[in-house]
């Protein structure tokens, strides 16, 4: 099947045959600026427009006589260009600073445009020849130059669309191999909040992911809520504008909200009165509350106080003390710790504390002891959202059981957006360590059957998570883990943050997917966008909602596209 | 393929070195400095006879100076037509016959008429012509060799120019000749600049003019038109003039002598000088300050010397005059300072002319490394 093209038909033809594109300019090739394997210049016509990312394409020499192949190269910037010699020469070209004179003859000048190479028809990568002529690629040479004609169909993802500046459009698949596994994985999304729809974009590519996978069944979601109510009612129909709507059917995709999801929100403090849960919005069906007892975190409070400085490993010991008291894999404490059942037995009673003062345990002194009490007490009682509790009731569930109990052709969404940033380090973890564990321990007859094959894991505001610091914490670790090793094991991050400089540089660097939204010119400045051409970073400031720029293992160079707005409700878009 | 222009130089040195010495230019050949004062020379050489002008040539002559204002061309476009030449000559060496020799030049002359559109004032060629030839002094070759040159560059569309005949630049001058050619070139030039003059006044009628860059006074040029002829719509217009004619302004007791130092220092910006007349009349000619003379280093910048052929040798009528003048000033915008020294006089759209042209010509270092005597 031909690859899909929005808008490339013309009309006087009904639609049925391609017209010839018009010469929109000539490459330029000169003494200081020659034509290269890698990049060509060329002159614009007068009157035509030509912006950054469009596709053009120009004739090149054939291995076969008679014939010309083409290279196709994506504009990354325009210049204007005179014979005035120095802006001194224009002022004095206007009477000496007149503002009001009209020169008979307008001075001479043209807009010579850069492209930067990304295919030839026949893998010839000699320099554009001097005024070899330049057309806009129509959709099937914009196909062709990103190489998405050699993505077998059954791999290939709808992941936007580029609008050219002749109207010509074409649809952007990825390749699920390097979004999915095995060859590639992961997905990174920067850029600055509420302008870079960086979640909007997640969702959209989920969405696209999931309508066009052969084995739906066999992949499972988790999407984690970090901002009010943003992902609560993502099975909820929205209404979607008829432009929206369109490009959703362009891309061969359905504007349809998510299916079979179930949603898992934080325990209150007021819950077991009002049965409510901790959350901005309440979503209409299939939702359950989370809690955590010191059963379900007693293994997994080296998560919970991940954020704290531990030079000398003092409460890492401290927290192997606990978890070995308590049972070790499984919960049983024995012995002196019989009685720490609850959060409130192991910060006050005994081994921790006796007579309300902080004892020794083991090479631990008691004043350390006394401040991981100040801590702990801090995070599960004193500054806590209400998650933690002394004992979940019937109405609150595990998480990490609910999320291993996950199934392919499944969303879960778990919310975190009011939670404090600790509790939010302990769910995140939670989920990624269960699902970790989940394929690290299964065998293969388990994957693809009770246990999906593939999953992925969306969440914003990485950073937290991922920060980009020498010494190693166990939240750090285990992103870490997913992102060097989750792709062999069918797991897959989606990460969001609002500054990828903010992110540790091994997370970004796993990514075989980048997608950038508007990003702010201080920003741009750190070295974690040195993958771009400076010109393409500098665009990153021009970004508009609804615009990102999309870097794909696959393509050569990064290419700007447009995305529909999500079809499933959103909290405040009327 | 190999270029033509360069096969055919190339054979005929070939030609010539099997039959004559051979003293080439060192390096190859040398590209032949354009001086800076052309124009100058030019109206000099073509204006010998003459230096004392009179004005009164027009019908309202009562002042020496008179102000204007430009006309844009969104008010009326009137020149429509812009003309300039070009050249590149190339020293290419010396042939030696026995005690004879003659230097032999390689020049690539061209001329162009540019169109200006009226809508928004973008400029198109409407015509060009460009020719390469070879210059020596034939005399001082035998007959075998001059048929050899003569078989080798016709073949090839090279005229063969000989360096001793005499034209209205240069006399026979048994001085460097080498120096002489420079002129020759320059009049090839012209010769080519009348032709498209003459082919631009068959073709058009109307309100259009064309813009000439350089003097208008050459007799082959003057002698088209019978006394009888309408003043043709074409204007010269020469950024640098000679600095010696003395002009006669005012009659019988009140007639007062003015050098042109003289004249152009009374001459105030966006005026206009009366019209004088040169060869009884035939050619008027007339000075305009384009541009104020506080922003140019001395006071003949920023003046142009326009000429306008007048066969019937009559006055010609102020008004045309002040037209003429008023949409010149218009054209002083944008210009071409830092790229030419000549910019506060040079207007813009004859430069672009005079670029289009040069941009025909082959390169220097085409020419330099492929006409080489090895």
């Amino acid at each position: 099947m031909e690859p899909q093209a929005i808008h490339s038909a013309d009309a006087s033809t009904n639609g049925t045959q391609q017209r010839p594109q018009a010469i929109i300019g000539r490459v330029s090739a000169t003494a200081n600026q020659p034509s290269s394997s890698e990049q060509f210049y060329f002159w614009l016509e007068p009157r035509v427009i030509v912006n950054p990312f469009d596709i053009v394409e120009t004739d090149q020499v054939s291995a076969t006589r008679d014939r010309r192949s083409k290279t196709y190269g994506i504009v990354i910037t325009l210049e204007h260009s005179t014979d005035a010699a120095s802006h001194l020469s224009n002022f004095i070209a206007n009477d000496f600073g007149s503002v009001d004179v009209e020169a008979n003859t307008p001075r001479q000048g043209t807009t010579v445009a850069r492209a930067v190479v990304l295919s030839n028809s026949e893998d010839i990568y000699m320099p554009a020849p001097n005024d070899s002529p330049v057309r806009f690629a129509d959709a099937a040479g914009i196909h062709r130059a990103l190489g998405i004609d050699q993505i077998p169909e059954q791999y290939r993802v709808p992941a936007g669309v580029i609008q050219m500046s002749n109207e010509e459009q074409a649809v952007v698949y990825l390749d699920r191999r390097y979004l999915l596994g095995p060859e590639g994985a992961h997905v990174n999304i920067s850029g600055i909040s509420g302008l870079a729809t960086k979640t909007s974009y997640a969702m959209f590519l989920i969405q696209s992911l999931l309508q066009t996978a052969p084995d739906r069944d066999k992949i499972a979601v988790i999407l984690l809520n970090v901002k009010h109510g943003d992902l609560l009612h993502i099975d909820e129909p929205g209404e979607p504008d008829d432009a929206t709507r369109q490009m959703w059917e362009a891309m061969g995709l359905t504007a349809e909200p998510f299916s079979e999801v179930r949603y898992l929100l934080p325990w209150g403090k007021h819950s077991h009165r009002d049965g409510k849960p901790n959350s901005f919005s309440i979503p209409n069906q299939n939702w359950r509350m989370y809690a955590y007892s010191l059963q379900d975190t007693y293994d997994k409070l080296d998560l919970l106080l991940s954020q704290i400085p531990d030079p000398n490993d003092t409460i890492g010991s401290l927290i192997g003390e606990i978890r070995e008291g308590l049972g070790g894999s499984t919960w049983a404490p024995s012995g002196k710790w019989a009685n720490a059942t609850t959060w409130n037995n192991l910060l006050n009673g005994e081994p921790l504390a006796k007579n309300g003062q902080p004892q020794q345990i083991g090479d631990v002194r008691a004043v350390s002891v006394g401040r991981f009490r100040r801590l702990l007490r801090r995070i599960v009682q004193t500054r806590q959202s209400g998650i933690f509790v002394e004992q979940r009731n019937r109405d609150a569930v595990k998480l990490s059981e609910e999320v291993a109990k996950i199934r392919g052709g499944e969303v879960v969404v778990v919310d975190i957006a009011k939670l404090t940033d600790d509790e939010q380090t302990l769910v995140f973890g939670d989920i990624l360590r269960t699902i970790y564990a989940l394929y690290a321990e299964s065998d293969e007859t388990e994957i693809g059957d009770t246990i999906p094959e593939k999953v992925i894991i969306f969440v914003d505001e990485l950073n937290k998570y991922a920060p980009p610091r020498e010494s190693a914490s166990p939240i750090i670790e285990q992103v870490l883990d997913i992102a060097e090793r989750g792709r062999s094991l069918g797991v897959v991050l989606f990460g969001a943050e609002q500054f990828r400089s903010a992110v540790h540089p091994r997370v970004v660097g796993n990514c075989a997917t980048h997608v950038f939204g508007r990003t702010g010119s201080t920003e741009l400045s750190d070295a974690a966008y040195r993958m771009l051409d400076a010109d393409v970073r500098m665009s990153l400031t021009r970004l508009e909602k609804g615009e990102m720029l999309l870097a794909h293992s696959p393509f050569r160079q990064p290419i700007k596209i447009r995305f529909p707005r999500p079809a499933y409700k959103q909290e405040g878009v009327p | 393929m190999g270029n033509p222009t360069i096969e055919g130089v190339r054979e005929a040195m070939r030609a010539l070195a099997r039959q004559v010495d051979v003293l080439p230019a060192v390096g190859g050949a040398l590209q032949e400095e354009e001086r800076p004062d052309a124009d100058e020379r030019v109206e000099q050489i073509l204006g010998r006879d003459e230096k004392l002008f009179e004005a009164n040539w027009e019908t309202d002559a009562n002042r020496l100076y008179r102000p204007l204002q430009p006309i844009p061309r969104t008010e009326q476009h009137l020149y429509r037509y812009f003309q300039d030449g070009s050249y590149r000559s190339y020293f290419l060496g010396n042939l030696l016959e026995h005690d004879r020799e003659t230097p032999v030049l390689f020049a690539q002359i061209g001329a162009c008429q540019m169109c200006r559109r009226g809508d928004d004032g973008s400029v198109k060629p409407a015509r060009i012509e460009v020719k390469p030839f070879l210059f020596l002094a034939l005399d001082r070759v035998s007959e075998p060799v001059r048929n050899t040159l003569l078989q080798t560059t016709q073949a090839n569309g090279i005229e063969v120019v000989d360096l001793e005949e005499e034209d209205e630049l240069t006399q026979r001058n048994p001085a460097d000749l080498r120096l002489l050619a420079q002129n020759k070139v320059r009049y090839k030039m012209h010769e080519i600049e009348v032709g498209l003059v003459q082919a631009w006044l068959d073709a058009h009628e109307g309100e259009a003019w064309l813009m000439v860059d350089g003097s208008l006074m050459f007799t082959n040029l003057l002698n088209r038109f019978e006394s009888n002829s309408e003043i043709p719509h074409v204007v010269g217009v020469a950024k640098n003039f000679r600095k010696n004619p003395q002009f006669a302004v005012g009659r019988g007791a009140r007639q007062e002598r003015y050098s042109l130092h003289r004249l152009l220092a009374g001459l105030e910006t966006w005026h206009r000088t009366t019209v004088f007349g040169a060869r009884e009349g035939t050619v008027l000619f007339w000075y305009i300050r384009l541009r104020p003379q506080g922003q140019m280093d001395y006071p003949l910048m920023g003046v142009i010397k326009v000429e306008l052929i007048n066969p019937s040798k009559r006055k010609v009528d102020s008004g045309l005059i002040d037209k003429l003048s008023r949409a010149l000033i218009a054209e002083r915008n944008a210009t071409p300072h830092g790229v030419d020294r000549r910019w506060h006089a040079h207007l813009y759209p004859i430069f672009l002319t005079e670029r289009y042209v040069q941009n025909q010509f082959l390169s220097r270092e085409v020419i330099q490394q492929a006409l080489r005597w090895r």
